[in-house]
């Protein structure tokens, strides 16, 4: 049930963001307790740059290796869009179902 | 204290613990095996890599310039093992999470268990048998007829090594799977770490104060020159490697024909050396018990010694540390230096033994007869003496008999020469040596050998013999038969095997015996028989 959940919401960080790098991406992540190890990032990162819908740039950091920045493309926006519709509707649906079952619970 | 070792992680310098090397190199390993064959595989390990590389640097600080175990746990920790990053993944996630595929066995040169370049092993690893058993099959072939080492050429060719963790689980029919490459790599992790311990020497100065954000490479192996040499030396020692097998295993090949009997590479057929050497050459050539129970084992250390370094060594210059034997050439030098000890002792005890020499008159013996007799030389002896072994040690050929004791019996010299006297003659000298004038005569005098002169007849001893208890000292027996000119001699029949078996060249004569011979100003010559050339006529 979660899959597409991890790739829409790194979608929304991205594209709530101008620029991120992956680290920034992380902090939000495990902050909403979305992932519990950093390494599962990677290979999502991947695939959606992959499929069109990142794009990046390197710059040198001072401190560390050189980072890549990420942003999203038109593709992604587009996505973003229509998923980030369907995730509303879904939880609409769901917190409605799960209301009704609280109340029927309540009688 | 720990070791350091310098690394480049994603472009940064690191100096790591090599227990912490170890470990990390271990993670990464596994990661990589994880995202084997996946879409963006290298693009996934190098983000991981640099996302490694950006947390072990904020571990650092001015006080700090090490990482640790700990620092690499923790960053572990972080990232998560392999599967854990898959929970969210892909639809193909299935193969790789619990991903048992059985693959097929396949046929690889083990690097792990080599002798050599793994071949053995991995045709052990193929057939589930040990490799023993195969490197046996090896060595036997290469023993019969060479063979051996040509197929293990061939298949050292033709096998490819199993490098990655993955190769390595499929030349062992493991199913490659999560837990076998973690398996598999925690095993090698046994192996990394002790091979830092060896070669840490190296890494030990220099690379402990590099700077942050130093990036350039490091230029410790890489130098181009270096590396050329480095292949030239290898090929030299390669080519000297096997030069040095060759002629090792040959020599072995050979000393072993001699010394041990080995009846196919055999150069002296029918004499059996090594009984000949213990039981009876060493008892009756060298003076005293010591010696002579020393003898084998000097001779033999003092000849084996060099061979068998000589093959370790080309052996060594093939594979390099692989075959090094601690302590191997101390213990071989330390013990060819006894066997040259020995020797010494040897030799100078037998040249006391030679020291004097002592010859007795010379015997003159008449023929009562004329010019106009033929004079007859015969053997006086049969073969009666039972040979029990027969040898020929330089110009001596002689048996031991064992009627009542150990008897030698050597033939003796029979020299016919030119007189201008009136009368034939014969002439006999016997000569031995020892430690001292009286014990050279004393030995002389035991050689039996009786000669006789009867009218024309010269009755010759087929052999002189001594007890075996004196020794070979320098015991010699000459006999000179003087003739005139124009005086005949008949050899007998009986001469026939003391002529064509006589160890001195000079008389190896196959028609001096039954023969007539007559002498001439210019020695001996061919006389026909008076009968036969009479009736011939």
């Amino acid at each position: 049930m979660r899959k597409g959940v991890l790739e829409l919401c790194i979608l929304a960080i991205i594209a709530r963001n101008e620029e991120v790098y992956a680290s920034n991406i992380l902090e939000q992540l495990k902050d909403a307790k979305l992932i519990v190890v950093e390494g599962t990032l990677y290979p999502l990162l991947t695939r959606l740059k992959n499929e069109g819908l990142l794009s990046y740039r390197w710059e040198e950091s001072k401190s560390g290796p050189p980072r890549k920045y990420y942003k999203t493309t038109c593709l992604g926006e587009r996505l973003l869009n229509e998923l980030t519709t369907g995730w509303q509707e879904l939880v609409d649906a769901v917190d409605k179902l799960m209301s009704e079952n609280y109340n029927q619970k309540e009688q | 204290m720990k070791k350091t070792i310098s690394t480049n992680i994603s472009g940064m310098m690191f100096n790591i613990d090599d227990d912490a090397f170890a470990r990390l190199s271990q993670y990464l390993g596994s990661i990589k095996i994880h995202f084997e064959g996946r879409d963006g595989q290298t693009e996934i390990i190098a983000d991981i890599e640099s996302r490694i590389a950006e947390l072990l640097q904020s571990h650092l600080h001015e006080n700090k310039q090490v990482i640790s175990i700990d620092d690499v746990n923790e960053v572990i920790a972080l990232l998560g093992q392999p599967f854990e990053m898959d929970v969210e993944d892909s639809p193909e996630d299935g193969n790789h999470a619990t991903g048992s595929s059985p693959r097929k066995k396949r046929l690889f040169r083990d690097p792990d268990n080599r002798k050599i370049a793994g071949v053995a092993s991995g045709i052990g690893m193929f057939f589930v048998i040990d490799p023993l058993w195969v490197r046996i099959i090896f060595i036997l072939l290469l023993l019969g007829s060479g063979a051996g080492l040509l197929i293990y050429i061939v298949l050292w060719v033709l096998i490819p090594e199993a490098r990655t963790t993955t190769e390595k689980l499929e030349m062992r029919g493991e199913p490659v799977n999560v837990n076998n490459i973690e398996k598999s790599i925690k095993e090698e992790y046994e192996k990394v770490s002790s091979k830092f311990n060896e070669y840490a020497g190296e890494a030990k100065d220099g690379f402990r104060r590099v700077s942050r954000h130093a990036r350039h490479t490091t230029g410790r192996i890489n130098d181009p020159i270096i590396e050329v040499l480095r292949v030239i030396a290898r090929v030299f020692s390669i080519i000297f490697g096997v030069i040095f097998l060759a002629f090792g295993l040959l020599l072995i090949l050979f000393a072993g024909s001699i010394f041990l009997g080995w009846d196919d590479f055999s150069l002296l057929t029918d004499l059996e050396l090594p009984a000949l050497t213990g039981e009876h050459l060493f008892p009756l050539l060298l003076s005293g018990p010591l010696s002579v129970s020393l003898a084998p084992i000097v001779l033999g250390a003092f000849i084996a010694i060099p061979l068998i370094m000589l093959v370790y060594t080309g052996m060594r210059l093939l594979m390099g540390e692989y075959f090094r034997i601690p302590g191997l050439g101390n213990v071989a030098t330390g013990l060819w230096i006894a066997s040259v000890v020995g020797l010494f002792y040897i030799g100078t005890t037998l040249t006391i033994d030679l020291k004097e020499k002592y010859t007795t008159k010379t015997e003159k013996m008449d023929f009562l007869t004329d010019s106009k007799h033929v004079l007859t030389v015969k053997l006086s002896e049969k073969n009666e003496v039972e040979k029990i072994k027969e040898m020929q040690f330089f110009d001596i050929r002689f048996w031991l008999s064992d009627q009542d004791e150990k008897t030698v019996s050597v033939y003796p010299n029979l020299y016919i020469e030119y007189t201008t006297s009136e009368f034939a003659f014969a002439e006999t000298t016997i000569s031995a040596q020892g430690s001292s004038y009286d014990k050279a005569k004393e030995r002389a005098e035991r050689i039996h050998f009786p000669i006789e002169v009867n009218q024309s007849h010269l009755n010759f001893p087929a052999w002189y013999r001594f007890d075996a208890k004196d020794n070979l000292r320098g015991q010699k027996v000459i006999t000179r038969l003087y003739l005139p000119e124009n005086w005949i001699v008949y050899f007998d029949k009986n001469m026939e095997e003391y002529f064509n078996n006589n160890p001195l060249q000079s008389w190896r004569h196959d028609n001096y015996a039954s023969n007539y011979w007559i002498m001439t100003k210019k020695g001996l010559q061919l006389h026909k028989p008076l009968t036969e050339n009479n009736s011939e006529k």
